[in-house]
């Protein structure tokens, strides 16, 4: 069964996420800040992807990205951003930082599964 | 759409209700399927009284009249399959609505607690809206709903803007 990391700083949000995500047959792991999901990284979690908020107490989603990439075995995980915000030059920044995709939220069960299917081999 | 989100039976918005605005819309659909779900609960329930009735009178009829009472059980068969069947269709409403209250609970919290505003009422409506027409809204309901009051708010807003899902 493959895992997913969700990392949301909303118990809402990442319930909702969590849902969709087992009810479709993942394993789910989730971290409320970007310190808790490095500490998730370094106790060993080696998800299949990775899906993270962009505004979050603390680092934010692309500073986490830029951590989760100088990570040895984390360097090709699939990362997903799911945010409200959907400015461009952010967008841009999350990808220079090594995201592979940007969602803006709300997402809908039926959408989110059709891009974790594109990414998830 | 799965079957999680299309409750058997449902007939899509009354055709007799006027124009209105994007929460009477949304309240026709909800309204109509808890209305729907009522009506196969109440079918569950009188299988259900009409098996108490008879388990509580079986031990007297079956002493006077063995036959008839085991035949008034047979009898029962063909309402206990029927009561079954509705049963399972309450089971896809019931698993309908927790989707939606999951699906909503995550809508409202968008926002707000990262440094993002919170979305003001209507983007919010927007937005809830918008799932429902994604996740929820079957086919047939989707046209008429279209043809009455267009498409939804949220996607006319969207036209020209940044796509909401971009793969790197």
């Amino acid at each position: 069964m493959k895992e997913i990391l969700i990392v949301d700083d909303s118990r809402t949000m990442l319930a909702s996420i969590e849902e969709i995500l087992s009810s479709n047959g993942f394993k789910v792991a989730s971290a409320m800040s970007a310190d808790e999901a490095m500490a998730r990284f370094r106790d060993g979690l080696r998800p299949a992807l990775m899906i993270t908020d962009l505004n979050m107490p603390g680092k934010n989603g692309i500073e986490l990205i830029a951590d989760v990439r100088k990570l040895p075995r984390q360097r090709f995980m699939p990362i997903l951003m799911l945010t409200t915000e959907s400015k461009q030059d952010l967008r841009q920044q999350a990808k220079e930082a090594g995201a592979t995709g940007w969602i803006v939220k709300p997402v809908n069960e039926t959408s989110l599964m059709q891009v974790i299917e594109q990414i998830l081999p | 759409m799965t079957d999680d989100h299309d409750p058997p039976g449902a007939q899509g918005p009354r055709p007799d209700r006027p124009p209105d605005d994007a929460e009477t819309r949304l309240s026709d659909v909800i309204r109509q399927h808890a209305s729907d779900l009522e009506g196969h609960f109440a079918r569950v329930e009188d299988v259900l009284v009409t098996v108490a009735g008879l388990c509580s009178a079986a031990p007297g009829i079956a002493a006077e009249e063995p036959e008839a009472s085991y035949a008034r059980l047979l009898a029962l068969r063909a309402d206990l399959d029927l009561a079954l069947q509705e049963a399972d269709i309450c089971a896809q409403y019931i698993r309908f609505f927790r989707k939606v209250f999951v699906d909503f609970i995550g809508a409202l919290s968008v926002g707000g607690t990262g440094g993002e505003p919170r979305p003001p009422h209507a983007a919010l409506a927007d937005r809830m809206e918008r799932m429902l027409w994604d996740s929820y809204f079957m086919d047939e309901q989707r046209k008429v709903f279209s043809d009455r009051f267009g498409t939804p708010a949220a996607d006319r807003a969207d036209a020209g803007a940044a796509p909401r899902i971009e793969l790197f």
